[in-house]
């Protein structure tokens, strides 16, 4: 809980996880509404897009530009909740079982690689303009 | 609730009833709460089996992966069988469990680790995650449909084949 007292570190992180996790349902139905598609590009997306995010937001606050009682509503509660492992792995078990090899490398690359590859990504933006 | 509903899809039942659902004021609420749960349970996990260091094996978020993967399986064959009130599912698979899990945390640790240079937490880290997602989500679903066919039942792990019948 660092610095912060454990009523605000726990109304943070809630806070945050309610409001993460709300972005993302609303974006799945979204997604849904307007593809119909059989690749899981939601749950791609959410990952790829939180993990660049949660970057810049660590870079923020190694740059002391983002207080702590901000950085556990957005970090942990907010960007932890928004990205999820479960869906990503749900996904990647019913593109096996579909026989649909290539989209599950796809998906693997994209998720693995590629979100430590955009964090990375958004923490040396976050170096270059706030460092 | 949503898996019986999409279950018999028909011409007179169009795909966007389930979507239209997936936004109903009650839907989320439970969303949002089962997601305020999920990532202080998360953050719990992280506090309580995670060093101080930056450098640490990043325990609590793996057990809280591994853990949200099994829960996945084990719900989607076994327990929203058991539970058919259609706010239970929005807020136990896409509140609590989504928010248990999570990627961008996985993917800062990553980074963090990697720039520590501190590769032999960082491949174990990676791979454990990976494969014990993979494995354990298939463990949760054979237990789920094993559960299900000692009650009498039985399922169908094939039959969700699309994103809108989780939401």
């Amino acid at each position: 809980m660092g610095s912060l007292a454990p009523t605000t570190w726990f109304a943070m992180v809630l806070l945050g996880g309610a409001g993460g996790c709300l972005i993302r349902h609303l974006l799945y139905v979204l997604i849904e509404r307007r593809t119909h598609a059989t690749f899981p590009i939601a749950t791609v997306l959410v990952n790829l897009t939180g993990s660049f995010v949660i970057g810049i937001l660590y870079g923020a606050h190694q740059a002391h530009l983002l207080g702590d009682v901000a950085n556990v509503l957005l970090v942990g509660g907010a960007c932890g909740a928004y990205t999820t492992f479960s869906s990503f792995c749900s996904d990647e078990l019913r593109l096996v079982r579909a026989g649909r090899h290539r989209a599950a490398w796809v998906v693997l690359l994209l998720t693995i690689p590629g979100c430590i590859a955009l964090a990375g990504a958004g923490l040396g933006l976050a170096r270059l303009f706030f460092g | 609730m949503l898996s019986s509903m999409s279950s018999t899809p028909s011409a007179t039942q169009p795909a966007m009833t389930a979507l239209d659902r997936a936004l109903r004021p009650e839907v989320l609420i439970a969303v949002m709460l089962g997601g305020a749960f999920g990532a202080l349970l998360r953050e719990l996990f992280a506090f309580w089996f995670t060093g101080g260091s930056s450098t640490a094996f990043p325990l609590g978020i793996l057990l809280a992966n591994l853990g949200g993967a099994f829960l996945l399986g084990l719900f989607a064959t076994w327990i929203d069988g058991l539970i058919r009130h259609h706010v239970f599912r929005p807020f136990w698979e896409a509140g609590f469990v989504r928010s248990f899990t999570t990627l961008s945390t996985f993917s800062l640790q990553s980074i963090v680790l990697i720039e520590a240079g501190a590769w032999g937490t960082f491949i174990p880290y990676v791979v454990i995650s990976v494969v014990g997602g993979l494995i354990l989500i298939w463990c949760g679903e054979r237990l789920g449909a094993f559960f299900v066919a000692r009650g009498g039942g039985s399922v169908d792990v094939d039959r969700q084949t699309r994103v809108e019948e989780e939401l």
